[in-house]
């Protein structure tokens, strides 16, 4: 195997806010392989788009961000401001959660494009316009929209957009935060299709954030599982879905419907405050195998059968 | 979707909408001046000693002495064919009101333009620094100016300035339009009125200078008051869009800073301020009265306040119905101007 495109380590971040730091982030450490797709599964507020944007360096100002964060080797969070700029969009790409605010009410689909095209290469007008038209086309808008306004379209149809402008500079890396929520069924596939593609045709990798597990096994090869700001679990999709080491991901996949039983399992109680979260394990007030070193210490991420990593101080149990 | 071709269709239905508002206005004015007591006749007529026969004709020949079911209507339709009568008060009586107006309109907009150059550069000037470097020292300041300025009584503020840069530095002169002496200085022919722009048509740079040194001072004042409100709204819009999705989106796209913060949260900002504009206009015209009157400046707001002094009803009303007028106008071409930067608006 050759040495990831994206290497996370140690990253920590902290919004500031009037109550206090929310630690949202608490010592990530991630690989994304080239041409891999890598799977991000959490609840809601588990830190999975603060993931994305710290990696793009788009987190807002006074924020705390420490840690590394290397694109081929580069360190990104050591770049210049400008340097960064141009990796951003060029290199990797992200789509946002909600499409509907992400787009400016006064610019048309077009000027976007161009905007975007002509913030990283030296083409005319017209190259960027007819290479915006190819991506529009290709996700299924008709290319005489492309003077629309953004409120001229449907939700689903700026996803489109959203995914069009990410994949139009054709980066390495594409970090897609719950791209298919707004679309149905057949779109999402469609989508899915589109990914697929892009990884055999130029190598391009893909952070898949979701939290349909049906997804992650259909397209990921890998799975991280974050709680609370913390990685819990990560390995291929095989190992993570047949031997769970981490209850939270046991918890996780019970919770998908099973089709023969049509039992719905869930995991008991909330996430954590992440301005105060709990000593030790963050899972231990939720955990039904809690011990008291559960609460004393926290689990350091350990290796537990090659490639697959769980943060839990009786994951040898679960193997 | 209507784009091309649609803009005049929407100016003539903004006109169209504007028809009511304006109706409203005269219609209050109307009331106003026939309500309260006392009459234009009376009122002219007081102190003097005329027999109560000539004060009836007087009446009847202005047709106050028929009920007001007839009169509203020839109240409407005077106003609509432009004939509002002739001055009543000491100062001008017998001149055509419409002429009178005439004569002064040009000062006020001059003033009025140049307060709203002072209050646009001052206002977004001062919201834009405090937006972009928010709670830091410079917004500290301009919070605090753009509390303070507003609540700065008018002729206060124009006597201060009148008295640090004329009395005390003798920077620009303390009143009048022009300068005093017509002889030695005569003022440009009247072409527009506009003493700047005129002076600029004849070509002459010295008739400018003199006209925009009178014109500096009265500007600032009028401009720096309004500017309060231009600086809070600039500010809070700029913060709001400068967190805005689509901003995050643009970063995450490599769009450079500079287009992101013009095309994106400065545009954006732009539009609830346009829309707001129209109010300013109004404020703008009361501040005027104020600061003509501190200057010494010859305009509508001191014919208005002299008409009230000479119980002026015709003037009165003729001079408010202009403003109203201006008001109406203004707000339909700032709908229209709102129309052109937001794609939104038009349907
Ligand atoms: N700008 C911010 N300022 C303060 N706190 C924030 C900010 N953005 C996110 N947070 C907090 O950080 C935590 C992680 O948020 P994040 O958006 O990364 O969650 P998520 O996993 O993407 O959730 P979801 O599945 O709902 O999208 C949450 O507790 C959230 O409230
Ligand atoms: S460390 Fe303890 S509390 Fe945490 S998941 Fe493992 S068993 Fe549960
Ligand atoms: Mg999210």
């Amino acid at each position: 195997m050759t040495g990831p495109l994206l290497r996370v380590q140690d990253l920590y971040v902290h919004y500031s806010t009037r109550r206090g730091y929310v630690r949202a982030l608490e010592g990530i450490t991630l690989d994304v392989y080239p041409s891999e797709t890598l799977g991000i599964v959490g609840e809601t507020g588990c830190g999975k788009s603060t993931l994305g944007k710290a990696i793009l360096g788009i987190l807002p100002p006074r924020t705390r961000v420490s840690g590394q964060i290397l694109l081929a080797g580069v360190e990104l969070t050591k770049l210049r401001r400008e340097e960064y700029r141009m990796i951003r969009g060029k290199d990797i790409a992200l789509i946002f959660q909600d499409p509907m605010t992400r787009l400016n009410p006064l610019m048309t689909i077009e000027d976007h494009f161009i905007e975007e095209i002509q913030s990283h290469e030296n083409v005319s007008k017209n190259m960027a316009r007819e290479r915006a038209r190819e991506a529009l086309v290709s996700m299924g808008i008709h290319e005489s929209r492309i003077k629309n306004y953004p409120h001229e379209f449907s939700g689903g149809m700026r996803q489109r957009i959203m995914i069009a402008m990410a994949l139009v500079l054709k980066p390495s890396l594409l970090i897609a935060d719950e791209p298919t929520t707004s679309l149905d069924v057949i779109v999402e596939s469609q989508i899915l299709e589109v990914f697929h593609d892009l990884k055999r045709g130029y190598k391009m990798s893909l952070l898949l954030i979701t939290h349909n597990m049906g997804t992650v096994a259909e397209v990921c090869d890998r799975v991280a599982v974050l709680y609370a700001g913390r990685l819990v679990e990560i390995g291929s999709v095989k190992q993570v879905f047949h031997k769970p080491l981490h209850p939270y991901t046991q918890g996780l996949l019970a919770s998908i419907i099973h089709l023969e039983t049509k039992e719905l399992h869930s995991i008991e109680g909330s996430p954590p405050d992440l301005i105060s979260p709990p000593e030790g394990c963050h899972f231990h007030p939720r955990c039904q195998f809690a011990q008291p070193i559960c609460v004393e210490k926290d689990p350091p991420l350990e290796e537990f059968e090659p490639g697959h990593f769980a943060a839990c101080h009786f994951g040898d149990k679960f193997l | 979707m209507p784009k091309q071709g649609s803009l005049l269709a929407y100016t003539v239905s903004r006109l169209i909408l504007a028809l009511p508002t304006l109706l409203i206005l005269l219609t209050v004015l109307f009331l106003v001046l026939r309500i309260l007591p006392g009459d234009p006749v009376s009122a002219l007529e007081a102190g003097r000693h005329r027999s109560i026969r000539d004060i009836a004709a007087d009446k009847a020949r202005l047709g106050l002495d028929q009920p007001w079911w007839i009169q509203y209507p020839v109240y409407l339709g005077q106003v609509f064919s432009g004939n509002f009568g002739v001055s009543l008060g000491s100062l001008y009586l017998g001149q055509p009101v419409l002429g009178v107006i005439a004569q002064k309109l040009p000062a006020t907009i001059e003033l009025a333009i140049g307060g709203m150059i002072v209050a646009t550069i001052m206002g977004v000037g001062t919201g834009v620094l405090g937006g972009a470097n928010r709670d830091k020292l410079p917004d500290v300041i301009v919070r605090l100016y753009g509390g303070i300025i507003w609540v700065i009584p008018v002729f206060w503020l124009g006597l201060m300035l009148q008295l640090v840069f004329a009395v005390g530095l003798h920077w620009f002169p303390p009143n009048l339009r022009y300068a005093a002496d017509p002889v030695i200085y005569p003022p440009p022919t009247h072409i527009t009125g506009l003493y700047t722009l005129d002076s600029l048509l004849e070509g002459s740079l010295d008739k400018f200078a003199i006209s925009i040194d009178h014109l500096f001072l009265p500007s600032l004042t009028l401009g720096l008051v309004v500017s309060g409100f231009f600086t809070r709204t600039v500010r809070a819009n700029l913060l709001r869009t400068i967190n805005s999705d689509y901003v995050e989106a643009a970063r995450a796209r490599g769009v450079p800073e500079p287009f992101i913060v013009l095309r994106y949260a400065f545009r954006n900002a732009l539009i609830p301020i346009v829309t707001i504009l129209g109010l300013q206009f109004a404020i703008l015209f009361a501040g005027a009265v104020l600061t003509e009157k501190t200057f010494s400046w010859d305009g509508m707001g001191t014919l208005l306040l002299n008409s009230i002094d000479s119980r002026d009803y015709a003037m009165i009303q003729g001079t408010v119905v202009v403003y109203a007028f201006i008001i109406v106008i203004i707000s339909v071409i700032i709908d229209v101007i709102n129309g052109l930067i937001d794609p939104r608006v038009r349907y």
